[in-house]
């Protein structure tokens, strides 16, 4: 038994998702968080499973959102719909829920966040409702875990009853009315021999809705009646048809709303919520607070909490390395044995590991700051921005999650509506800077920058913006002319955060970490050593500069000669940052014979202060990793595109790398 | 070379076998292969979960 979890963005469903399954999905205080269908087996009842779809307004197949729920329910065919209801938002909610009445499946509606009505002095008369709507209505708080068990046995019940919605003509007679059923009555048998509902077919019709229109298979003669029986009801409301759809739902709503509910005062935390967003979201105050906090939270991390944390750790390495190197030493293992555990397992793993504590760090603000609320302001407060280099806010949400991870960040397109805008977003995305080229900058800033950290740290974040911005307006100009989508945006009340979310995303971030520097950057740093151990016959070298890496790394080091940085190993460890960006650190270590500790100290012999800045710009702009490009290549659904974006992105590196080297030159 | 240098030569072959095993795994799951991280706006984090503890 399969039941579709179905409502509006920031109504709760993920939180209901937990409490219904037992699962640990993350919640975010930010609409969107869902964008492919998640599914979990429902606690206490027997072969019962639930599918929390994307958050939606309507089943008008407009975002991708939409397209994922609408063919879930078309497609997937569940026995049951769980709707889900925001009972402070009452009348927006329930425009879903008209339409989710219309397939005619069996379904319940949870009233959810009755705590909060019943807070401010309000109330729904939740019998009423049920009649009105012709479904169970049950009344939960999905928080606190209040109501869940009803709603559960109500579903199972409606279910295994067939109980379907009660017949409901939302339309009173008239224009609109006759339509309807003068569509309904063409496509009866085609909606019939597809298992969807009449009325729902054609109420979609009359919307435009073209896939639904070929999946009927409807002749040229009954689209031309439809056509007509729309047209009429256009002159005769003077709307145009989704204008007429939506009053007419909207008043059925209205009728419902006046009868059961009585309206709740206004909540406190929405008060507060209004009181604060004249400063963070102030015309003049929002910029300059949304980059103080940053600063503060950069400065936390790269110059407090996690760079102290972080030299522990590396003192820590560096002791068991020690440890490891004088134990092998005194039982005489053979020095290549020696080498490769020392060498290569500990200098490139252990690199890469110190600087834990600088991410679970950086991500423990900002996951604080997710879960006020505060980053829902901030995609409202960059719209206006945006729209300045042809995106709208909503792309703000793929690039914010894009410093963390490309990979869910060019995922997180799906959530755009507009095809121009999501390729647009996803050719940017790359541009901003992910946490996996943190321990780049913490090693080079250490090694150069030392007293300034932070500014530096800021100042390769705002690059990344800023060379995006500019990718942007060239893009704007040329292959993606045209006008963003309106960007509209519900934001939640400010709360404070919720430690188990916090700890839950913290977990999370640090296991992935241990994962890859234990998995892919412990591979590639004993191809590396082995590469650099050995020569073309297999012969371990006395010096790496006769090895086989520093063959392939001398192909390739004249390109970079022009920027600043012509030793092989330099170009051998941008290489292996294609695989992964934390190789670079772990590969620059292996290279150089060093533990973290001193790997500092080594760069210093490799680059100057310039050519360290043009080597930062490069890798800040260069090429994302190869998981980041298979993600680009299945979104975009093309090879050649997906490899402009790779020679884009390393042309606008190098470029910028040569224009700060050579510039930088002349002082 | 002696026995305990083919020793630990195997036990790090064994750790470099399991890596391998790891990555490819959750490649071909679907999951975030060499992904940084940033679970919280990740919409596969999921199938990660899910996939990974099927295999």
């Amino acid at each position: 038994m399969v039941f579709a979890l179905a409502g509006n963005q920031n109504s709760g469903k993920t939180t209901l998702f937990n409490a219904l399954t037992g699962s640990n999905q993350h919640v975010g205080n930010f609409p969107g968080v869902t964008v492919e269908q998640k599914s979990g087996a429902i606690r206490g009842a027997k072969d019962a499973q639930v599918v929390d779809l994307p958050g939606i307004y309507s089943i008008r197949p407009y975002t991708q959102e939409e397209i994922v729920s609408r063919d879930f329910i078309l497609d997937g065919k569940p026995d049951g719909i769980i709707n889900i209801v925001d009972a402070t938002n009452i009348e927006r909610n329930l425009y879903l829920t008209l339409q989710l009445l219309e397939l005619r499946i069996p379904m319940v509606v949870a009233l959810n966040m009755m705590d909060e009505v019943r807070d401010n002095a309000g109330s729904i008369d939740v019998q009423l409702m049920s009649r009105q709507l012709g479904v169970p209505v049950v009344p939960i708080a999905a928080s606190k875990n209040e109501g869940v068990s009803e709603l559960v046995t109500q579903a199972m019940n409606v279910v295994k009853r067939r109980m379907l919605p009660a017949v409901q003509d939302f339309c009173p007679d008239g224009a609109v009315h006759r339509c309807i059923h003068a569509v309904a009555h063409v496509i009866e048998d085609h909606a019939r021999a597809i298992g969807v509902s009449p009325r729902f077919c054609a109420t979609k019709l009359i919307e435009g809705d073209p896939s639904l229109s070929e999946r009927l298979d409807l002749d040229q003669n009954e689209l031309e009646l439809i056509e007509h029986s729309v047209l009429e009801m256009e002159h005769e409301t003077k709307f145009d048809r989704n204008e007429a759809l939506a009053d007419m739902r909207y008043s059925f709503i209205e009728g419902v709303v006046a009868t059961s509910v009585v309206k709740s005062h206004e909540s406190k935390e929405h008060r507060r919520s209004v009181s604060i967003d004249k400063i963070l979201t102030g015309k003049y105050t929002a910029l300059p607070v949304f980059f103080g906090v940053m600063l503060l939270v950069f400065w936390l991390t790269f110059n407090v909490i996690g760079s102290s944390l972080s030299n522990l750790l590396t003192s820590g390495i560096g002791w068991l390395t020690a440890l490891i190197d004088r134990g092998l030493t005194a039982y005489g293992i053979n020095p290549v044995v020696k080498s490769l555990v020392v060498d290569g397992i500990f200098a490139g793993v252990g690199s890469v590991l110190s600087f834990l504590p600088i991410v679970v760090t950086l991500f423990f603000f900002l996951s604080i700051l997710e879960d006020t609320g505060y980053m829902a302001r901030v995609a409202f407060v960059m719209d206006r921005l945006l729209r300045k280099i042809g995106l709208s806010g909503r792309s703000f949400v793929p690039m914010l999650i894009g410093f963390g991870c490309t990979v869910p960040a060019i995922m997180a397109t799906r959530t755009l509506a507009s095809d121009r805008d999501r390729k647009m977003t996803i050719l940017l995305t790359p541009f901003m800077s992910c946490s996996a080229k943190i321990p780049i900058y913490a090693v080079f800033c250490a090694a150069f920058f030392a007293r300034y950290q932070a500014l530096v740290m800021i100042g390769l974040y705002a690059a990344g913006i800023i060379f995006g911005i500019l990718v942007a307006l060239i893009l704007k100009g040329t292959a993606f002319r045209g006008e963003p989508v309106p960007f509209v945006m519900e934001l939640p009340n400010y709360r404070m955060p919720s430690p188990k979310n916090v700890i839950l995303l913290l977990w999370e971030k640090a296991k992935d970490f241990l994962e890859r520097a234990f998995t892919i950057i412990l591979l590639a740093s004993v191809v590396i050593w082995f590469l650099q151990t050995f020569d073309l016959r297999l012969n371990v070298v006395s010096d790496s500069a006769s090895s086989l890496l520093a063959l392939i790394g001398r192909l390739i080091a004249p390109i970079f000669r022009p920027i600043g940085f012509a030793d092989w190993r330099v170009a051998t460890s941008l290489i292996s940052g294609f695989v992964a960006k934390e190789a670079v650190v772990s590969t620059l270590s292996v290279l150089m014979g060093t533990g973290v500790s001193e790997l500092h100290l080594a760069l210093s012999s490799l680059f100057t202060t310039l050519s360290a800045v043009s080597f930062l710009l490069f890798t800040l702009l260069y090429t994302p990793c190869v998981a980041a490009v298979a993600t680009i290549r299945k979104e975009l659904k093309s090879g050649w595109a997906t490899l402009g974006v790779i020679v884009m992105q390393c042309g606008v590196a190098w470029i910028v790398a040569f224009a700060a080297y050579q510039i930088g030159g002349l002082f | 070379m002696r026995v305990v240098d083919y020793l630990i030569l195997a036990l790090v072959a064994g750790i470099l076998f399991f890596a391998v095993r790891r990555s490819i795994r959750r490649k071909a799951s679907g999951a975030c292969s060499g992904c940084g991280g940033g679970c919280a706006g990740c919409t596969a984090r999921t199938d990660c979960a899910k996939q990974t503890t099927e295999k």
